[in-house]
């Protein structure tokens, strides 16, 4: 896959389970039970997500790993 | 332990699997497009106005599916711009009611009664198109218009709908009706056709959890289901609208036409 396709697939992962264990802390309160709990299941998405990125088969590329010169945008 | 926190809890969770679903069946399927040699389009070679006529296009106005009729059109219209809109006021619910709480929007003023309303004519947009899609989906069972079907994500969705609005029902039920209530529209004429039978306290909480559960579980699902189509197929039309990657694709597959086949002579 291509390195900043990747980066964006980490990037955008990332930030949004911070932003959520960040709301979730504004809600529960920090270092309290619930925080602890909100805070397991953000690390195991990271661990499955680990898991799956590991796993994805990588991308049949072919003919494209030649090609002189590919551009792509978000 | 709150239903909210329990919510809190599972969020990342299934967000997790939505993010899994995205790499595994959009981003692993757009590495093969852009191939391993892959960048960024230089700032400066984006062209802007392509870029918003293919998001307005493809988007907005949807007027790709426009092309396959009036009814596909506003069923397709009613489900993306109800949910679209209904996640908007979800957000902002959360934010201005439970984060940053302020006067205007305590429980019956006009800034809470505003993202009610808001809540409501969305969920009700988004029922409207969801009841045509399984109606229309039943009638061209089996034929060629079949195609464009997703069933099972209508089902999905309608029931993350209809649990949102039986909680609604049940919550204004137990609670004594204010003045400017009649601008919750539907919840609020649930509230008043169940009040007779309230309060309900067990009910309103497992329909609430419900609700949180089915409604977290289908943003996991969009990953995993036809439904992945509603960040594909507007990426695709946005890459395409670049001149910069189509004569990128154009000069690709020339490249490959003009290659000696191997064997050849």
């Amino acid at each position: 896959m291509p390195r900043g396709l990747r980066r964006f697939a980490w990037w955008s992962f990332l930030v949004t389970e911070a932003g959520l264990v960040a709301a979730a802390t504004a809600y529960v309160g920090f270092a309290t039970r619930d925080f602890w709990l909100v805070l397991v299941s953000a690390v195991v998405a990271t661990m499955a997500y680990v898991v799956a990125v590991r796993r994805t088969p990588p991308p049949a590329l072919g003919e494209a790993t030649r090609a002189s010169q590919r551009w792509y945008w978000f | 332990m709150t239903l909210m926190a329990l919510f809190w809890i599972l969020i990342p969770l299934f967000i997790g699997a939505l993010f899994i679903g995205l790499y595994r069946n959009l981003f692993s399927k757009l590495a093969v497009i852009f191939g391993a040699s892959g960048r960024f389009i230089p700032l400066g070679a984006v062209d802007a106005a392509a870029l918003a006529q293919a998001y307005a296009d493809e988007v907005v106005v949807q007027r790709r599916i426009r092309l396959r009729g009036r009814l596909p059109w506003t069923r397709h219209m009613l489900i993306s711009w109800g949910f679209s809109v209904l996640f908007v006021f979800d957000i902002l619910t959360a934010l201005l009611t439970k984060y940053l709480p302020s006067e205007p929007f305590m429980t019956g003023n006009a800034g809470w009664l505003f993202l009610k309303f808001g809540l409501n004519v969305s969920g009700m947009v988004l029922l409207v198109g969801l009841l045509i899609a399984l109606v229309r989906g039943a009638m061209t069972a089996g034929t060629d218009e079949a195609k464009f079907n997703d069933t099972p994500g209508t089902i999905f969705l309608l029931l993350v709908v209809l649990t949102g609005f039986i909680a609604q029902g049940l919550h204004f039920a137990n609670v004594p009706a204010q003045p400017g209530f009649g601008w919750i529209l539907l919840g609020y004429w649930m509230g008043e056709a169940l009040r007779g039978w309230a309060p309900y306290t067990g009910s309103y909480s497992f329909f609430w959890m419900t609700h949180a559960v089915l409604a977290s579980g289908f943003l996991a699902y969009l990953g995993w289901s036809r439904m992945i189509h509603v960040f594909a197929a507007p990426l695709g039309r946005i890459f395409y609208s670049q001149p910069a990657i189509r004569e990128a694709k154009v000069r690709t597959v020339m490249e490959g036409l003009l290659k000696p086949r191997v064997g050849s002579r």
